[in-house]
């Protein structure tokens, strides 16, 4: 924020995976556990994690405990399903702007849907893979809320919003809503297509950012051809991934295999 | 067939100040993923749908659509009606569930092949 003053830091391309799930999300296997996703993600070389659950930010802690001292970065993120069943990865700065968003969503949960008897895991764990409970609220489900209202409330707590895979024929921006609203605040896609391919099928795509990112919800899905990196400052946080996002103060982003 | 005797059959009601009811409905398409409607529905169709985002706006102004109609008492966001007004774009909401709706509009003699008669 007050570059201006400060020595400007070194900046170093780093290895990110800004979409990943652990075991409180239903849809995900049980070996998806904070020791396991960060043995995995250092033998990969990634140095940045986004833990984005299902309407569910509980895991994060545990994840960010488990990275501890293995100089991978985990932020706080969740992943959310809109009103018209457009996914968005939701990051956030801090741990509380996260608890606040969270307090939101739990608010715009549909209240009368439980798990129950589905056969549906969803656990909150420790950082040594303990499980300290179940939820039983069934977590994926669509919110009451429009990708505008939950992209505003986002960008309120000084967090980003990313697309999530826009390429896919449902769950997506794309897909649901056939273009990009305009002015969404929308930071960044998420897609696995080439650039040229996704400009080509969808114009309203042009001019914004683009991430790779594995949506793993098992350990071998974190194995990508190809990853996204960011120049950023080497102690990086949503701020240094915001700017690289802008392509602001030398930080930029790019995709590689 | 004509929009207003389809408003009435239905009993749809308008969202919108804007009343454009001379509109001739010559086909029916229903879905709720945008990307489908883009790429296959027709000018003067009625779509049918879910989803109350203001893209469905757009959308049918983009497609020259005769009308959209919201159903299964599905919410429509404030911006999506003021949008609809800004356009011209007749926008009808309905409690009843889509397929009651398009089975009405079936019975009306919309049926798949009496419209691929008229192209
Ligand atoms: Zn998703
Ligand atoms: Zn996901």
């Amino acid at each position: 924020m007050f570059a201006g003053c400060s020595p400007a830091p070194m900046l170093k391309w780093i290895k990110a995976d800004l979409h990943v799930h652990t075991v409180l999300s239903a849809c995900a296997d049980l070996d998806m556990s904070p020791r396991e996703i960060i043995n995995t993600a250092k033998l990969l070389g990634i140095n940045l994690l986004a833990v984005t659950d299902h309407h569910a930010i509980d895991n994060v802690a545990a994840c960010r405990e488990a990275a501890d001292g293995t100089g991978i970065t985990v932020l706080f993120g969740m992943e959310v399903q809109t009103r018209e069943e457009v996914h968005l990865v939701c990051l956030f700065p801090s741990e509380g702007s996260a608890v606040s968003f969270a307090a939101l969503v739990d608010q715009h949960l549909p209240p009368s849907l439980l798990s129950g008897n589905t056969g549906e895991i969803q656990a909150v764990v420790t950082a040594s893979d303990q499980v300290v409970r179940f939820e039983q609220r069934k977590l994926l489900a669509s919110l009451d809320l429009s990708v505008e209202a939950v992209c505003c409330a986002v960008a309120g707590l000084q967090g980003l919003s990313i697309a999530a895979h826009v390429d896919r024929p449902q769950y997506s921006l794309l897909g649901n809503l056939g273009f990009i609203p305009p002015q969404l605040p929308v930071a960044a896609l998420e897609t696995s297509s080439a650039a040229a391919a996704l400009h080509r099928k969808h114009p309203s795509t042009v001019g914004y950012p683009l991430l790779c990112s594995s949506d793993a919800h098992c350990l071998p899905m974190l194995c990508q051809e190809k990853y996204t990196y960011f120049f950023v400052a080497e102690d990086v946080n949503l701020s240094e991934i915001s700017m690289a996002l802008r392509g602001e103060s030398g930080r930029k982003v790019c995709i590689k295999s | 067939m004509l929009l207003s005797q389809i408003v009435k059959e239905l009993t749809l009601n308008r969202l919108t100040d804007f009343q454009g009811d001379e509109k001739t409905v010559s086909g029916i398409y229903v879905a709720d993923l945008i990307s489908l409607v883009m790429a296959n529905a027709k000018q003067n169709d009625l779509w049918l749908t879910h989803q109350g985002h203001q893209n469905i706006v757009a959308l049918a102004s983009l497609l020259q659509l005769s009308c959209v109609v919201i159903g299964g008492g599905m919410p429509c966001q404030e911006e999506t009606i003021r949008k609809a007004n800004e356009e011209e774009i007749n926008l009808f909401a309905s409690t009843l569930p889509i397929y009651e709706l398009a089975g009405r509009l079936y019975v009306c003699g919309l049926q798949p092949s009496a419209y691929a008669e008229m192209d």
